[in-house]
Formats: structure tokens, sequence, C-alpha cells
């Protein structure tokens, strides 16, 4: 037998002796991520929400999928029908893609991505769901559909030449966007009632764009700290909406439609 | 002596598998607390057919092989080295089962199939251009596969409550899952370039039947 062959057999005997513990382990590991929260909770009028779900803590009834990856050029597609599930995700590289699709009640999505040009896409079909996209680098894109009501939604780059894309429909939802860098964009597109959308970037030559329609009690808020930066706010069915535009710094430019 | 052409036929007409030259050993066992051992060097296949409890089976073989073990059963225990380019399937049926398959070298096939509660498979693969498979069905089941070189595959299908852990290292390596009815999830680990990953979790009532 080879030295390699008599490792491998070592490696196997471990993960013999392991299985039964691993398995035993399973609620544990599963409570510890539980608990980390989700990503983003419900954001306050003057600011986005902090970490921390604000679904509550999922259940474990729902899948569960832990998924590394490191490297560059690699592709990440998962899928999840069902309630209380649970998807994270984490690429470490360039040129990356990943894209979560869940159906169902009460689901959760993380993505991470560490590098530049990594695509990050998220949807979810469903009321009380969370997506979280946290991207570290520049020239990466992410992109976050939800359908349903009480819905979250959080995008966080940082770096420049970034893009943050979010659609919701529906109702009681919360679209958060925060940027630090310069030259970002940040996209959010709500239609329904008591929908709630944040953009937040740190940094020079942003842009911000904010669209609700179809609804009322809407609420707007952008906030822009630098120079050079433009945001754009469109409202319609403007009963109860708030739009609301912060920018500190110079040559900003601002623009609001309310209809 | 039964001729052993319809269950070679049986046994290795899901996929394509090396070609050996070399011997043909077979063991057909019933009754409980039977053990059977295989050793082979050069081309060869081995077969391991057993019907009972408290079963065991080990095959190793170096070479262009084919391991195939078959076990009814509870409390069953199969295990596959192999060192080569091979092909290595496990199939069992029954409780408290555990099957372990290595291969070292190129263009390895593994495939192992588990049905009935308490299932442990775990599958490692050392080279390139390797394939493994592994199909559980029912409560309980766990799955762990290691491989390690370019251009490697993992499949799993899993219904129950399963767990699965895959660990990848190398380049172009894919990795593809179904899992059905579960809440442990999986854990999957993978380091390379041009990777790829496709999970799908569904519920209970889209379990398909697994395998090909």
């Amino acid at each position: 037998m080879s030295k390699k062959m008599l490792l491998n057999a070592v490696a196997v005997i471990a993960l013999l002796v392991a299985a039964p513990m691993i398995m035993a382990g399973d609620a544990a590991a599963q409570t510890s991520e539980a608990s980390r929260g989700g990503p983003g909770g419900p954001g306050g009028p003057g600011g986005p929400g902090g970490p921390g779900n604000g679904n509550g803590a999922p259940s474990m009834s729902g899948h569960k999928a832990y998924i590394t990856e490191s490297g560059n050029y690699n592709t990440n597609t998962q899928d999840q029908t069902g309630s209380k599930q649970t998807s994270t995700n984490v690429q470490s590289g360039s040129n990356n893609g990943a894209t979560t699709r869940q159906s169902g009640k009460e689901n959760t999505a993380y993505i991470t991505q560490r590098g530049n040009y990594n695509t990050a896409n998220q949807t979810q079909t469903g009321e009380s769901g969370a997506a979280g996209i946290t991207q570290g680098g520049s020239n990466n894109r992410a992109d976050q559909t939800q359908g349903g009501k009480d819905n979250t939604a959080t995008i966080d780059q940082g770096g420049n030449y970034n893009t943050a894309s979010q659609t919701q429909t529906g109702t009681d939802s919360e679209a958060t966007i925060l940027q630090g860098g310069s030259y970002n964009t940040g996209v959010q597109t709500q239609s329904g009632s008591d929908q709630y959308a944040y953009i937040l970037q740190s940094g020079n030559n942003n842009q911000g764009y904010q669209t609700q329609t179809g609804g009322s009690d809407n609420r707007a808020e952008l906030t822009q700290g630098g120079s050079f930066n433009t945001s754009y706010q469109t409202q319609s069915g403007v009963s109860g909406s708030v739009a609301w535009a912060n920018q500190s710094g110079s040559n900003n430019t601002s623009s609001q439609n309310q209809h | 002596m039964r001729s052993l052409v319809p269950l070679m036929s049986l046994a290795f007409a899901l996929v394509s598998f090396p070609v050996s030259a070399g011997g043909l050993a077979y063991i057909e066992q019933s009754g409980g607390g039977n053990r059977a051992v295989q050793s082979q060097t050069g081309g060869g296949s081995a077969e391991i057919r057993q019907t009972g409890s408290g079963d065991y089976a080990i095959q190793t073989q170096t070479g262009a092989n084919t391991a195939s073990v078959m076990q009814n059963g509870s409390g069953n225990w199969a295990s596959q080295t192999q060192n080569g380019s091979n092909a290595a399937y496990i199939s069992q049926a029954g409780s408290g089962n555990r099957a372990t398959q290595m291969q070292d070298g190129a263009a390895n096939y593994a495939l192992i199939r588990q049905s009935g509660g308490g299932n442990v498979a775990i599958a490692v693969q050392n080279g390139s251009g390797n394939r493994s498979e592994t199909y559980q069905t029912g409560g309980g089941n766990y799955s762990s596969s290691l491989q390690q070189g370019s251009g490697n595959q993992f499949t799993s299908h899993q219904s129950g409550g399963e767990r699965l852990i895959v660990d990848q290292i190398g380049n172009n390596n894919s990795f593809d899952s179904r899992q059905y009815d579960g809440s442990l999830g999986m854990t999957v680990r993978m380091a390379g370039n041009g990777l790829d990953i496709k999970v799908m979790q569904l519920p209970p009532a889209a379990t398909a039947a697994p395998g090909k």
C-alpha cells in the first residue's frame, strides 16, 4: 500500500469515527449559525438597520446549506424550495458568481464575496424573507429580487465601481444599500405600500436611484457623504409617502419627483 | 456454480468502467456474521454479495480494476481501496450500513447507493478526472466526500434527515447535489479555480428516484 493510500486510510478511519459525532453535533452547529442573525434588520428612519434578523432567528426545520469557495472564475447556484431555509455562500477570489433562489416563507440567504469582478444574485419569493450580500473589493455587482411582504434585503459593498440593485414587490418590505467608496451605483425599485428604501453612500462620484410606485405610505431615504454625488428619487402614489435626501459635501446633485 | 455473467451485467450496466484483462473474483454469502475479503493486483474484477446481518466486506485492488459490493441486511460494512484507474460500486439496502471508498489515480469512478436509516458513506479520491456519486434514501444518512486533484466531479442525492460534507481541492472541479426532506443540510468547502457548484434543496413531495 502506498504512503498516500495509507494516509487516506487513516483519514477515512478518522471520518468514520467522527461521523456519528458530527451527526450528533449538527444541532449545536446549526444553533450557532442561526444565532448569527440575519443580513440586516429593519432600519430606522435615520439610517440602516444593524446586523440582526428582523424576522427572528430562523427555525431549523428547513434546508440548510453552507458553501465556501476559494479561487477565481468559480460559480455557485443554489435552489431551495420550502420554508425556514438558510443558504450561506462565501467566495474568496475574483470573477466569481453566486446565485441563490429561494421560494417559501421565512427563508434567509447570505452571500459574502471577497475580491473583484464578482457577481451575486439572490431571488426570494414568499414572505418574511431576509437576503444579504456583502462584497469587499471593486467592480462587483449585486442583485436582489424579493416578492411578497415583510421581506428584508441588504447589500453592503466596500470598494469602488460597484453596482447594487434591489427590486421588491409587495408590502412592508425593506431594502438597504450600503456603499463605501467611490464611483458606485445603487438602484432600488419598490412597488406596493409601506415599503422602505435606504441608500447610504460614502465617497465621491456615486449615484443613487430610488423608485417607488403603485402604493402609499412608502419611504425613501438617501444619504451621500462626499462630493460629485447624484441622487434621484421618484415616487408615485404619494399618499403618506416620504422622500428624503441628505447630501454632505460639494458639487452634489439631488432630484426628487413625486406624483 | 451459477453463471456470473448476469450478475456482472447487472452491476456494471450503469456506467462505463475500465475494461480489465485480469481475473474475476466473486464471493456470495448469506446469513449473519459473515466476512469477506478480496485482494487483487493487476487488472481484474471483484464482486461480493452478502445477504444477512452483521456482514463485512473489504476489497483492495491495484491496477485497472472493478470492485462491487452488494449488501442486503442490517449492520453491514463495506470498504473498497483502489489504486490505478478503477471503478468501485457499493450497494447497501438495510439499516446501520457504512461504506467507504478510497481511490488513488486518474479517471476513477466511485458509486455508493444506500437505502435505509443510519447509513454513512465516505468517498475519497486522489488524482484528476475522477468521478464520485452517492445516492442515499432513508432517514439519518450521512455522506462525506473528499477529492484532491483537478477535473473531478462529485454528485450526491439524499432524502431523509441527511447530512452532507464535501471537500474539493483543485481546479475545474464540480459538485452537484440534491437534498430532499432534510434539515441537517450540507457543508461544502472547495478551493481552486473554475469550480462549479449546483445545489438543489427540495421538499419531500418532490422526491425523485435516486440515481440514474
